[in-house]
C-alpha cells in the first residue's frame, strides 16, 4: 500500500513540476517526463518480478509454462514498444513513433509465427488427407 | 468374455455361433465384461462403467482442467494490456492459447475417430455371425436385408463419418480463431456449421434406420410365413414322424431366438463399453470449456470467451456425430435381433 501511495504521489509531483517548468518556458519538460517514467519503472521493478514469479509458478502447476512464456513475451513487447512509441511521439518524432509500432507488431508476429506455422501444417495435412 | 451356455447345451451349431462371436470381442472389452449374463447389461452396469471412466480418466481430465484454467488466467492477464499494440497482442494471444488448447481437443477427436474405427471393425466382424444365426433360424430374407443394411451403414460411416469427425472439428476451430480476433460473423458461421452437421447426421440416421426397419419388417413376415408353411407341410404330409419334425423345428427356432438375443445383447454391450469412455470424456471436456467460457465472460475477456465458445461447438459436433453413429449401429443390431422367423 505504501508503494502505491509513493508511486501515486511521485506521479503527481512530477506532473506538477513538468507543468510549472513548461509554463516557465523550459523546453526540457519532456526529459522530465522521461525521468518520471524511469522512476515509476524502478518503483514497479520489484512488483513486476513478483508478478512474473507468481504467474510462472501457477503456469508450471497448470502445465502451461510454454504458452505462459510466449504470452508474457507478447504482453511485454506490446508494453515496451507502446511506451517507446509514446515517448517518441512526445518528442515530436511521429515517423519514429510509427516505425516503433510497426517494429513492435513484427516482434509480436515473430513470437506467434511458430503457432501460425503449426496451424498451416495441420490445415495442409487435413487437405492432403 | 464368456457367455453362459446352460440353456444352449446340445445345440452344436448355436454353440459355434456363440464361440465365433466371443472371438470377435476385443480382449480388453471381454476382460472388462467378464461373464456375459443379464447383470452385465442394463443401467447398473452402465453406471458402473461411467464411474470407472471417472476413475480411469481422472488424471487426464484434471490435467486438462488445470491447463484450461492456466490458459484462462493468461488470457485475462493479457487483456490488461492496452495501447497502440493491443490488437496485435490480442491476436497473438488468441493464436498461442488457441493452438495450445486445440492440440488437446484434436488429440481427443483423433482418439474418438480411432474408437469409431474400432467399433466399425467389430461391427464388420460381428454382423456376419448375427445374420448367420438369423438365416440358420429360417430367416433368410431378414438376414439378407440385415447384411445389406449393415454393409450400407459401414460404407456410409467409412466414407462420411470418420472424415467429418476430424475435418469438421478443425473447421470450427478455424472459424473460432477468426471470430475471436474480431470477425463477429464467424461466430454465427461456426454455430451454423455445427447445426448443419448435427441436422445432417440426424436426418441421415433417421432415414437409414426407417428404411432398414421397414425392410426388416417385410422380410421378417415373409420368413415367418415360410417357416410356418414348412412346419405345416412337415406335420401334415410326412406320416408318423411329421409331428416330431414340426416340434423339432419349433425348438430350433426358440433356441436360435435365444442365441440371437444373447449375441445381439453381447454386441450392444461391447459397443457401449467401447464408446462410453470417449463419450463421457467429450462431455466432461465440454463442461470444462463451458466453465472457461463463463469465467472469461465474467472477466470481460471477450476474445477468449469467443474462442472457447467455438471449441465448445466443435465438441458438440464431435459428440453428436459420434453418438448418432453409435445409435445407428445399436438400433441396427436390435433390428436384426428382432428380425427373422417368429412362430
Amino acid at each position: 500500500m505504501t508503494d502505491v501511495l509513493r508511486i501515486a504521489a511521485a506521479g503527481i509531483v512530477i506532473a506538477v513540476a513538468a507543468f510549472l517548468l513548461r509554463e516557465m518556458g523550459w523546453r526540457g519538460a519532456v526529459a522530465f517526463s522521461l525521468f518520471g517514467l524511469a522512476t515509476f519503472l524502478s518503483f514497479m521493478a520489484e512488483g513486476l518480478s513478483e508478478v512474473g514469479g507468481s504467474v510462472g509458478k501457477v503456469a508450471s502447476f497448470a502445465g502451461v509454462s510454454g504458452i505462459a512464456k510466449e504470452i508474457l513475451k507478447v504482453v511485454g513487447v506490446s508494453y515496451i514498444f507502446g511506451i517507446a512509441s509514446d515517448v517518441c511521439a512526445e518528442f515530436g518524432e511521429k515517423t519514429l513513433s510509427s516505425a516503433l509500432v510497426a517494429v513492435g507488431r513484427i516482434e509480436i508476429l515473430l513470437i506467434a509465427l511458430p503457432y501460425f506455422v503449426k496451424i498451416t501444417e495441420a490445415a495442409a495435412s487435413l487437405v492432403s488427407g | 468374455m464368456k457367455i453362459k451356455l446352460e440353456s444352449l447345451r446340445g445345440l452344436e451349431e448355436t454353440e459355434k455361433f456363440v464361440a465365433r462371436f466371443e472371438d470377435t470381442v476385443p480382449d480388453a472389452i471381454g476382460a472388462r465384461i467378464g461373464e456375459m449374463d443379464a447383470e452385465s447389461v442394463g443401467f447398473p452396469a452402465l453406471l458402473g462403467e461411467v464411474l470407472s471412466v471417472f476413475s480411469d480418466k481422472g488424471s487426464e481430465l484434471g490435467s486438462f482442467f488445470l491447463f484450461v484454467l492456466g490458459t484462462v488466467m493468461l488470457m485475462a492477464l493479457a487483456s490488461f494490456s492496452s495501447g497502440k499494440l493491443y490488437r496485435a497482442a490480442e491476436c497473438a494471444v488468441v493464436l498461442i492459447a488457441g493452438v495450445s488448447v486445440f492440440s488437446r481437443i484434436y488429440a481427443l477427436s483423433s482418439a474418438v475417430s480411432s474408437t469409431m474405427g474400432g467399433v466399425l471393425n467389430f461391427f464388420t466382424a460381428f454382423i456376419p455371425i448375427l445374420t448367420g444365426v438369423v438365416a440358420y433360424g429360417g430367416g433368410g430374407g431378414s438376414a439378407a436385408v440385415g447384411a445389406a443394411g449393415a454393409n450400407m451403414t459401414l460404407g456410409i460411416m467409412g466414407a462420411f463419418v470418420l472424415p467429418i469427425l476430424e475435418g469438421c472439428v478443425s473447421l470450427i476451430f478455424a472459424l473460432g480463431l477468426v471470430s475471436a480476433v474480431g470477425e463477429e460473423g464467424a461466430v454465427g458461421l461456426a454455430r451454423r456449421v455445427k447445426s448443419f452437421f448435427t441436422w445432417l447426421v440426424g436426418l441421415a440416421s433417421t432415414l437409414l434406420l426407417s428404411s432398414l426397419a421397414l425392410q426388416s419388417a417385410i422380410a421378417s413376415s415373409s420368413d415367418t410365413a415360410a417357416v410356418r408353411a414348412a412346419k405345416y407341410a412337415a406335420s401334415g404330409t410326412i406320416p408318423i414322424v411329421g409331428g416330431s419334425v414340426s416340434s423339432a423345428m419349433g425348438t430350433l427356432t426358440a433356441s436360435v431366438a435365444y442365441v440371437k438375443s444373447v449375441i445381439g445383447v453381447g454386441a450392444i454391450t461391447v459397443i457401449l463399453m467401447t464408446v462410453l469412455s470417449p463419450l463421457v470424456t467429450i462431455l466432461l471436456y465440454r463442461l470444462i470449456l463451458s466453465a472457461a467460457e463463463g469465467m472469461l465472460d465474467f472477466l470481460g475477456v471477450g476474445f477468449g470467451a469467443k474462442l472457447f465458445s467455438s471449441f465448445r461447438h466443435a465438441l458438440d459436433v464431435l459428440a453428436a456425430v459420434f453418438a448418432l453413429s453409435v445409435t445407428v449401429l445399436i438400433v441396427e443390431t436390435a433390428l436384426l435381433m428382432k428380425s427373422g422367423a417368429a412362430l
